[in-house]
């Protein structure tokens, strides 16, 4: 909670990567809520096609790995008092979208949406992991172990996709390319807003 | 409370405005949050300047933040000591805003004072935030776990009904204020209301996926690629 004479003195000790950090949860579970949007608008069109059935239980499975991430997130954000991001009804939206847009592209191009998504967060918690290292201003332990794990979580999703075949969807070269941008566009806007 | 509002407390800044903020309380109601009453009450106190600007770097206004912090601390006391404790939220809720305001009743006249402080346009921002930290103390205090949009239209609902009843409160000369608490049962009741619609709404399957699901069964019906 900021108070007004904090605009007009210089931060304490400590309250630069404070800050610092609270952006990051904000910013990740931000994240994790647009990957169960994603995997949610994907699972709403294969879940009617007859012939889509394996697709459908495997972005289930996806969605429930990425809502056990979420949770977390959500148990940290109340745990630190920190404020979520303003724009999850913008997210719902954006993320249920893309998810059901690719998902009717084709079983590959789900696929191939998956890849881009995936590697985007991976890169992202990559790089928190070793912002949040022991030993510099603003390590914290707690959240770089969570931020790893889910990491290696988001490889063996992007992992999966890339075996079902997304590199053969038709445009994956453009169509990674423009989702990777609309992801990173995300990342910038969720850990401010 | 918060880690870092434990350790802004206890800066020597903190220190200064709480007594200041005792100080002025009773030259406020009379003559207004103006900068001449905060002066007096820095001299009262035997601050120096500089000891004042360090307490009050904006002046009157930060005072003013304060005396809003004190009322929500004590706001909350008061919510904790309460016999027998309320059970459902709205309740909780009523019980926040009404003790908010009986715990000010002393000083009626300085939260008067402190409005046409708050209308000036330079302090515009400030009469938001204040009204948002103390829904936010109430919401945070009560255990909500939202953490989506709905994490903002709570505040933002219970911000506005506390205005509300604020207002009508200073303008309230019915005994036992009568009038303000039955104007602030009547607009918890509106959010209620409301809360129901919207509930009923959220109730039927999502438009989004009945659409997606049709789309995709189409989409599939004679290609399986």
């Amino acid at each position: 909670m900021t108070q007004a004479f904090e605009r007009t003195r210089p931060l304490l000790p400590g309250e630069a990567a404070r800050r610092r950090r609270e952006a990051m949860i904000r910013v990740d579970h931000a994240g994790e809520f647009g990957a169960v949007q994603i995997y949610r608008g994907q699972r709403a069109v294969f879940a009617r096609a007859d012939s889509k059935a394996r697709a459908a239980a495997l972005v289930t499975q996806m969605e429930q790995s990425e809502e056990i991430h979420l949770k977390t997130f959500d148990r940290l954000l109340l745990e630190r008092g920190v404020r979520p991001t303003a724009l999850a009804p913008f997210w719902r939206l954006a993320g249920f979208g893309l998810g059901a847009a690719t998902a009717l592209l084709g079983e590959k191009a789900a696929h191939a949406c998956t890849v881009a998504v995936e590697e985007v967060i991976e890169e992202h918690y990559a790089a928190q992991s070793e912002e949040l290292a022991e030993g510099f201003e603003g390590g914290d332990g707690e959240l770089k172990d969570i931020v790893t794990r889910f990491r290696s979580d988001e490889l063996a999703h992007r992992d999966t996709a890339l075996a079902e075949g997304a590199e053969q969807a038709p445009g994956y070269a453009l169509l990674c390319a423009a989702i990777k941008f609309g992801c990173r566009m995300a990342i910038r806007a969720s850990e401010k807003v | 409370m918060t880690q870092a509002q434990a350790q802004a407390q206890e800066l020597p800044s903190a220190v200064l405005r709480r007594r200041l903020l005792h100080a002025m309380l009773p030259m406020a109601a009379e003559r207004g949050w103006s900068h001449a009453a905060l002066r007096s009450a820095a001299l009262e106190i035997g601050l120096t300047e500089g000891e004042c600007a360090l307490a009050a770097p904006r002046g009157s206004i930060d005072v003013i933040d304060a005396f809003a912090a004190r009322a929500d601390d004590s706001m909350l006391a008061a919510l904790a000591a309460l016999e027998p404790a309320p059970t459902r939220i709205r309740e909780r809720v009523t019980a926040a805003i009404w003790l908010r305001l009986m715990g000010l009743d002393e000083n009626r006249e300085a939260v008067r004072r402190s409005l046409p402080v708050l209308a000036l346009p330079q302090n515009a921002l400030d009469g938001a935030r204040l009204g948002w930290r103390t829904a936010d103390g109430i919401w945070r205090y009560l255990g909500d776990r939202s953490t989506d949009a709905n994490y903002y239209s709570k505040r933002a609902i219970l911000a506005g009904v506390h205005a509300a009843t604020l207002a009508v409160w200073l303008a309230d000369d019915t005994p036992g204020f009568a009038r303000t608490r039955g104007f602030l049962e009547a607009r918890i009741e509106n959010v209620m209301q409301f809360e129901k619609l919207k509930g009923r709404f959220r109730a039927n399957t999502p438009l989004g996926e009945t659409l997606a699901g049709a789309l995709g069964a189409m989409r599939y019906r004679w290609t399986g690629r």
